[in-house]
């Protein structure tokens, strides 16, 4: 697939779900070793898509006494990141702004949303 | 298909990567306050101990208010750190800050939630009626030694 190069700047923004899609996503750790990035081209569009999903405190997390216990549980958890490619949804984040897209939008793309198909992308469950 | 509340969980992930000092600072005031909390069920023991008559209980009378005393004084401080993790949620926990796995901790935590506020109620219950019961055993067995309450004095210089 070509990346980037075949993106579609003339896309009009419109939030759709392409449902299960068998793409070129990746997924590697982010730079900062608590953050997980998702990587491929947008079926919507054909731009170069980039998500960055870090690690974060779900309406939880403090250190302390306490802490310990969750930190330690945390750390477990750590050790085998998911497959998030096969658990989140993902939305086009390429960065450009697509015509009629709001000025305010959490995803910078031409909105589409999809799965990617398990199989795949040589991750194995 | 049509974009449905996935696209919600995954704004409020988005979101929430910036909410976190907010969140985490609030909990941490809620444990602050549920543990300070804790502090005073000492005065469970404060109010037995206070009354300085354990030493009056028969030997067969004293273990068994000092059981019930102990293990209401456990549920009271087991049932107050359940109702706190019901309401402030377990400190030190992350998730990765997707919209699906956003989705799945908050539908774990709200099903765990419910069953911590029962269990911390019937702890609450077990501990009041276990503190009852040893304030009931302490005034039924007292042994009548012959000393007026007044003189408690003369108890501890006799002992
Ligand atoms: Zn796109
Ligand atoms: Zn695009």
């Amino acid at each position: 697939m070509s990346e980037g190069g075949g993106h579609r700047f003339e896309e009009r923004y419109a939030e759709r779900d392409l449902g299960e899609v068998a793409g070129d996503f990746r997924q590697r750790s982010g730079p900062d070793g608590r953050s997980v990035v998702l990587e491929g081209t947008c079926p919507g569009c054909l731009g170069r898509s980039v998500t960055r999903i870090p690690r974060g405190a779900p309406g939880a997390g403090t250190k302390g006494l306490l802490g310990r216990f969750g930190r330690r549980r945390e750390a477990r958890e750590a050790e085998a990141e998911p497959d998030l490619l096969e658990t989140e949804v993902l939305f086009c984040e390429c960065g450009y702004a697509h015509p009629e897209q709001p000025a305010e939008v959490a995803f910078r793309g031409c909105g589409a949303q999809w799965r990617v198909r398990p199989d795949d992308d040589g991750g194995t469950p | 298909m049509t974009p449905g509340p996935d696209r919600r969980w995954a704004e409020l992930a988005r979101e929430q990567e910036f909410l976190q000092l907010a969140e985490v600072r609030r909990q941490a005031e809620g444990w602050r306050n549920g543990l300070a909390g804790t502090t005073a069920l000492l005065t469970v023991l404060v109010f037995v101990k206070g009354r300085d008559n354990l030493a009056d209980l028969s030997p067969g009378g004293r273990v068994t208010a000092m059981v019930l005393l102990g293990a209401g004084f456990l549920c009271l401080l087991c049932g107050t750190l359940t109702a706190v993790r019901a309401c402030y949620g377990r400190p030190g926990e992350s998730v990765y800050l997707g919209g699906q796995a956003l989705r799945r901790w908050t539908e774990r935590e709200v099903a765990r939630a419910g069953r911590l506020v029962i269990t911390a109620t019937v702890l609450s219950v077990a501990g009041v009626l276990c503190v009852a019961a040893a304030v009931g055993v302490a005034w039924s067995t007292t042994q009548d030694t012959g000393v007026p309450p007044e003189g408690g004095a003369a108890r501890i210089a006799g002992r």
